[in-house]
């Protein structure tokens, strides 16, 4: 029995919203402490508690199977085997189930407590649907543990119930609360991280403490009441009355058997002295601690988390050094260099020292894929947003050339007056960010947009008709509204890095 | 105990990625001039040659150790017996 089994046989799944008092017959003491004749009684605890308001197990009883004897000789056969450990198999749990036993199912595989499933779902279901769509295609496609046939099947073979229905439809109502709540970042990003972090709890629960040596086992076995137990092999350990007595009645060769003294290391006799000695409350902890643990055969060490760490220390301090200085790729592409030289340095060192593995190299590519990104920005980016906007009102005070970094840059040309056949050039250039041109209605206008990722708008393209596609370049003549010859030209020369470029034409 | 038999395909890796990011940083600090999409040949070309060496080395130790075990109990049976034909066919 191992640390799993003693959670469970404690305030585990046992302590769920429908309390069963016997646990469940994974539980290894109660069935190392029914005697071996009751063993091949199928769910012998479960049994006691029949009269007990678990409806659900009582119906499980009522209505068995048409194969149910062999499936439970095996099941138990199975969980008599399998109750040292936790189930490989996600199965659902019929015993403690609330609704269709995904939850119950889930706390039994992670050994965690169900309730944590539950709440969680719930709030999964209620901020953005997750929680239903899991909790339906789970009900779905996963079996009973003791059923072979799942959700789906049955209900393709035409044997249509109510569960089959209503697991249908939590899946149905699911996708539907999803699909409404498509749009809100904010809910969908919670939701996800509430499901990694769920994730990550049940991944950890299952696994901690996972190696368990073989002493806990035979500590657990001490534990339990005493059976009958043979005395150790006289061949290979020395036994007090094997040595030869001396007249007085002391015999030679004391081995603290009995009653000498209780530093005995031996295993096997410190076993068997607990037992004679009646220790089963403790009164001597230290002769069961004393045993001798094994110490792990220590290989290389891994040091994979270290280098992660140093990458993330060197990134952040190459990015932070050149913040002010630099445009946002340069300090970007500084920051995550670095942290690839420090990737590149560990994976290298570790070829003698120390132990990376795959992962080592895979957060390597993310990082150099990350660089390649920041080294395909523009440079012209800079780390602050800002708002510019230019209202010239006279031909003379257009600048050939504005420039905005990161930001919105706002060209607003309604004032300005044109004669008839007069061209008024200019360009605006944007790294990331916005440009906005307000040009007057009457006159033409000249553009050639170029957008490195994002979106043209011109005046006959609808708000909402937002298509952002890399590599746009547009060369396009605006008329004036009202079809006639306008009084001048406006020639646009515009570049959006990554963002929108926008021509609109003033109201008036 | 950090210590560990060689492995030339962990250092092949390591070495190329380092290459990767001090040519990113020399461009960064303006020493010279590296175009955004270098990080892709060198990475792939880099990356399979230290797949292909550490698979080669695998195979090689492989060998190596099968032919070792072989020797270190080879003598005894040859000892016994040189010429004596396969006693149990399977």
């Amino acid at each position: 029995m191992t640390d799993h089994a003693h959670a469970a046989t404690g305030p585990g799944p046992g302590s769920g919203p429908r309390p069963t008092p016997g646990a469940g017959p994974q539980d290894a003491a109660p069935a190392a402490a029914t005697p071996p004749t009751e063993k091949g009684e199928p769910r012998a605890p479960e049994h006691t508690d029949a009269g007990a308001p678990t409806d659900t197990g009582a119906r499980a009883h009522a209505t068995p199977r048409p194969s149910a004897p062999s499936a439970t000789t095996s099941t138990t056969s199975t969980t008599a085997t399998t109750d040292e450990q936790l189930p490989t198999r996600f199965q659902r749990d019929r015993r403690q189930k609330m609704l269709g036993g995904v939850c119950a199912g889930l706390g039994r595989t992670c050994d965690m407590d169900p309730v944590i499933f539950r709440i969680t779902l719930a709030v999964l279901s209620a901020t953005g649907g997750l929680g239903l769509i899991f909790y339906g295609f789970t009900w779905l496609f996963v079996a009973y543990h003791d059923e072979e046939e799942n959700e789906v099947r049955k209900l393709l073979t035409g044997r249509v119930d109510g569960q089959a229905l209503a697991a249908v439809l939590f899946a149905l109502v699911g996708c539907g609360v999803f699909l409404t709540m498509l749009k809100n970042g904010g809910v969908l990003s919670f939701a996800v991280i509430l499901s990694i972090l769920l994730a990550g709890a049940g991944y950890w629960s299952r696994n901690r403490g996972a190696p368990d040596p073989d002493p806990l086992a035979a500590q657990a076995v001490a534990d339990a009441p005493p059976e009958a137990k043979a005395p150790p092999a006289p061949s290979s350990y020395p036994s007090w009355w094997r040595d030869p007595i001396v007249k007085d009645g002391t015999h030679v060769g004391g081995t603290g058997y009995l009653w000498g003294p209780h530093d005995t290391r031996d295993r096997d006799i410190a076993a068997a002295v607990n037992i004679t000695h009646g220790n089963y409350g403790g009164w001597y902890p230290d002769i069961r601690e004393a045993w001798p643990r094994q110490p792990k055969p220590r290989g290389p060490r891994w040091i994979g988390g270290w280098i992660f760490l140093l990458a993330l220390l060197a990134g952040f301090l190459g990015t932070a050094a050149r913040w002010y200085d630099q445009p946002l790729p340069a300090s970007l592409q500084t920051g995550l260099a670095c942290a690839l030289t420090v990737f590149g340095v560990g994976i290298a060192v570790s070829a003698f020292l120390g132990r990376t593995g795959a992962g080592s190299v895979f957060l390597a590519i993310i990082t150099a894929a990350l660089l390649a990104g920041s080294a395909a920005l523009p440079m012209d980016v800079s780390t602050h947003w800002v708002r510019k906007e230019w209202t010239p009102t006279a031909v003379t005070e257009v600048l050939p050339r504005y420039n905005v970094g990161t930001g919105v840059a706002t060209l607003d040309l309604t004032d300005l007056r044109l004669a008839k056949g007069q061209t008024v050039r200019t360009a605006v250039e944007v790294g990331v960010g916005r440009i906005d041109v307000i040009v007057p209605k009457g006159v033409t206008v000249e553009a050639e947009i170029e957008v490195g990722i994002g979106d043209i708008q011109l005046p006959g393209d609808g708000k909402q008709d937002v298509d952002v596609a890399p590599g746009k370049r547009k060369q396009v003549t605006l008329s004036p509204a009202g079809g006639g010859a306008g009084t001048g030209t406006v020639d646009l020369d515009l570049g959006v890095g990554l963002g929108q470029a926008e021509v609109t034409r003033a109201a008036s | 105990m950090l210590r560990h038999e060689f492995q030339p395909g962990k250092l092949i890796a390591g070495i190329v990625v380092t290459i990767t990011g001090i040519t990113y940083v020399g461009d960064a600090g303006g020493a010279w001039e590296t175009p955004w999409f270098a990080v892709f040949p060198l990475l792939m070309f880099g990356l399979a040659l230290a797949g292909v060496v550490a698979l080669l080395t695998g195979a090689i130790r492989r060998r190596t150790r099968a032919r070792r075990s072989a020797t270190s109990t080879g003598p005894t049976a040859e000892a016994a017996g040189p010429s004596r034909p396969p006693e149990i066919p399977n």
